[in-house]
């Protein structure tokens, strides 16, 4: 009697091990969700856009998972703002977890890094929202792809838009608009401003400041001094969060006026945040290059469903984590891994019968999405191998836009236009001219 | 450009006192209690998340709020000398560090529990002082005078005050106090506290100028060092002098230069004193 109780009993300790076997009929794709979920990326954006692919997986699993049966299986990953640890964490996704993709992050400076080996190991790198060009320029790279348009087109934009705009500023021809270039010197700021110059250098337009600064500079006094020397009548900026805000204060407590600040990104995605750390005065009439965020898109000009989906990932979004006006990082995090999930995959499974590295990148490589059938608006088309930024999509785009009395408004380009631009910045704003 | 330097080197003054008012209680620990304290920077962000949270969320004045982060911050100085530092006088130098650079990871984690990853700031304006074509940072020069008086009260309280001669007599000789009577325990509680209320200090003066967050405290850890280490370890007006210095090289050379070059050039001067005197400006060597 006693030997069948403790059979009875090892029978019934061992029986949840085989409980997992039965489970294992449904099918799963894991994914490599790597993320700066904490440090000072996180709220820049990272979190946010981490958020957005963690609501697109969801989604697809509420609906029975890829074509109904192959449940998407995030394993998550920190990559705490640090390349270092990003570098370990993608290692661990790769070598440990044996994931066919990584999609993430947020930053240019984790990107750039992360992109080789991803490469090396044959493994699927989905950018999600680093933008920095060297992540996809001349490596020609067969693992990586990017949705997420290019930091130059960041930079390219934004004197695009002044290029069209010159005549607000009282000028009769772009050539005359005086314009001062300031970004972070890593690979995000680096990136942008040279999409920046490049353009202000085509339209014949006069810089009269060119710098660079560490984002952790804990002082930008000299350089807004040499903005106020330089008497810009545009200041096209590029930072993350602290390095903006720090700007923000200093450039109002030193005097400085200009006619327009037009931001590239990051920490300038987040105008609520900038609001109620800077006050709305201040940040009033501030713009922002990004691709736009899915709550300002015109859906009526979006293919059929594409409201319905938004509207979906909104309502989630909201739920979870309270902001009814998620930054555009959340779009960006959500709309980019719905393309991977909803698009790359069911093509890879229905035509080689499996989730790999190679089904995927080759399924990615003829993806041909037509403007307005992404939740970001924009269309998809990889460019091949062999192209000197293999794997960038050449069909996504930023927009130009203005944040006015606490809404954004799209500005450039025409065809998205929201508002005609306040240009120059209204006598309401301190750094009015 | 005259006129820019000029101004450039009001805004490096200034400048110089954040970073004075900064390196204080960094100096007073290590010339009392003989130890580096490493998650100071990370004091310095919780009494700024301390004020954020008792300004804009429980809606008290910002000087009472200022207050209580300075006496909540000199209480957490005490727990930490009795908790983290008291335990380990007696222990290797290394352990010591050790234990202090684990702070750093429990405080920044706390924070990043208790308010998440997203900066913290409240937007406070000070008016703007013009004098002719120079502009003065309000939030600088209300800093600047900040470190002055808090200097002067320090120098009052180790100068003219029992426990302020027990400190400076442990700082020169631990064993020898204990012989005169001078309980060195209290002295260590003291300091720490006083150090702490420093952080209260510093961030309080900080909250007009900075941004916070869980990740805050680091890299104004390694500026404090920078300037107590340039001025001589555990000397207060080296550290004072010294921060001056790298607020002015720093302002005046990312003028003639540019904002990256002035960083290299301070820590390049920086190095260079550290060749030719290795126990800092006003520093005294064994120390």
């Amino acid at each position: 009697m006693k030997k069948i109780t403790v059979l009875l009993i090892i029978a019934l300790l061992a029986l949840p091990t085989f409980l997992p076997t039965v489970g294992a009929a449904e099918k799963e794709v894991k994914v490599g969700v790597l993320f700066s979920i904490t440090g000072p990326f996180a709220p820049a954006g990272a979190l946010a856009g981490y958020r957005g692919s963690l609501i697109a997986m969801e989604m697809i699993n509420d609906k029975g998972g890829v074509l109904g049966k192959y449940k998407i299986r995030p394993i998550t990953a920190d990559a705490q703002s640090n390349p270092d640890i990003a570098i370990r964490e993608a290692e661990r996704l790769i070598s440990v977890e044996h994931v066919p993709i990584v999609l993430g992050d947020y930053s240019s400076s984790i990107g750039v890094p992360l992109a080789p080996i991803c490469e090396k190991n044959k493994t699927i790198f989905w950018v999600i929202i680093a933008i920095s060009d060297k992540i996809v320029q001349d490596r020609h790279q067969k693992y990586v792809f990017r949705v997420q348009p290019m930091g130059s087109q960041w930079g390219k934009s934004s004197v695009e838009f002044l290029n069209e705009n010159y005549e607000k500023l009282g000028y009769k021809s772009p050539g005359e608009i005086k314009v001062a270039v300031i970004h972070e010197d890593g690979p995000y700021g680096v990136s942008v401003s040279k999409g920046n110059l490049e353009r202000v250098e085509r339209y014949g337009m006069k810089v009269v400041l060119k710098e660079g600064y560490a984002h952790t500079a804990k002082d930008l006094s000299s350089l807004i001094l040499k903005l106020k020397a330089s008497d810009p009548d545009v200041i096209l900026h590029t930072g993350y969060f602290p390095d903006i805000v720090l700007f923000f204060r200093q450039a109002r407590e030193l005097g400085l006026r200009t006619n327009a600040i037009i931001g590239h990104g990051a920490g300038y995605a987040n105008f609520l945040l900038l609001e109620k750390s800077l006050g709305r005065q201040i940040v009033n009439y501030t713009y922002n290059v990004d691709p736009a965020p899915a709550q300002i898109l015109d859906v009526k000009k979006l293919e059929p469903g594409m409201d319905r989906l938004i509207a979906e990932f909104l309502r989630r979004y909201k739920e979870k984590h309270g902001e009814a006006d998620p930054p555009t990082h959340a779009t960006q995090g959500f709309g980019h891994t719905w393309i991977l999930i909803n698009e790359v995959l069911p093509k890879a499974i229905e035509k080689y019968g499996e989730v790999t590295a190679d089904t995927v990148r080759m399924t990615a490589r003829e993806l041909d999405i037509p403007e307005g059938a992404t939740p970001c608006g924009y269309g998809v088309r990889f460019a091949p191998p062999g192209h000197e930024y293999a794997g960038q999509d050449l069909r996504s785009y930023p927009v130009v836009m203005q944040w006015v009395s606490g809404k954004v408004e799209i500005v450039w380009p025409g065809s998205l236009k929201t508002i005609e631009a306040k240009l120059p910045l209204p006598s309401d704003s301190p750094f009015a001219k | 450009m005259f006129e820019q330097i000029l101004n450039a080197a009001i805004n490096g003054i200034l400048l110089g006192g954040v970073l004075a008012l900064l390196a204080f209680g960094l100096n007073l620990i290590f010339g009392v209690v003989k130890i580096i304290h490493m998650a100071y920077g990370q004091f310095v962000m919780l009494g700024l998340y301390l004020i954020y949270v008792l300004t804009m969320q429980v809606h008290l004045p910002l000087v009472l709020s200022a207050l209580i982060a300075v006496f909540a911050m000199a209480i957490l100085g005490l727990l930490t000398q009795l908790l983290v530092i008291g335990p380990l006088l007696e222990a290797p130098r290394l352990n010591q560090l050790l234990a202090l650079a684990g702070l750093i990871i429990v405080f920044e984690n706390l924070a990043m529990v208790i308010w998440g990853a997203d900066y913290r700031g409240i937007p406070l304006y000070l008016p703007i002082l013009k004098i002719g074509n120079f502009f003065i940072r309000g939030s600088c020069l209300f800093a600047f005078l900040g470190a002055l008086i808090t200097l002067g009260l320090l120098y009052l309280f180790l100068n003219k005050t029992y426990i302020g001669l027990a400190i400076r007599a442990t700082a020169q000789d631990t064993e020898i106090v204990k012989l005169m009577g001078v309980n060195s325990r209290s002295v260590y509680f003291i300091t720490l506290a006083a150090g702490g209320a420093l952080t209260g200090i510093v961030a309080a003066f900080f909250t007009p100028i900075y941004t916070v967050h869980p990740h805050f405290g680091s890299s104004f850890t390694i500026m404090a060092f920078i300037i107590v280490v340039l001025g001589g370890m555990g000397n207060l007006l080296g550290g004072f002098i010294s921060a001056f210095i790298i607020g002015v090289v720093t302002s005046v050379s990312a003028v003639l230069t540019t904002t990256e070059i002035a960083d290299i050039i301070a820590l390049l001067i920086f190095i260079l004193v550290m060749l030719v005197r290795p126990q800092g400006l006003l520093g005294t060597r064994g120390i």
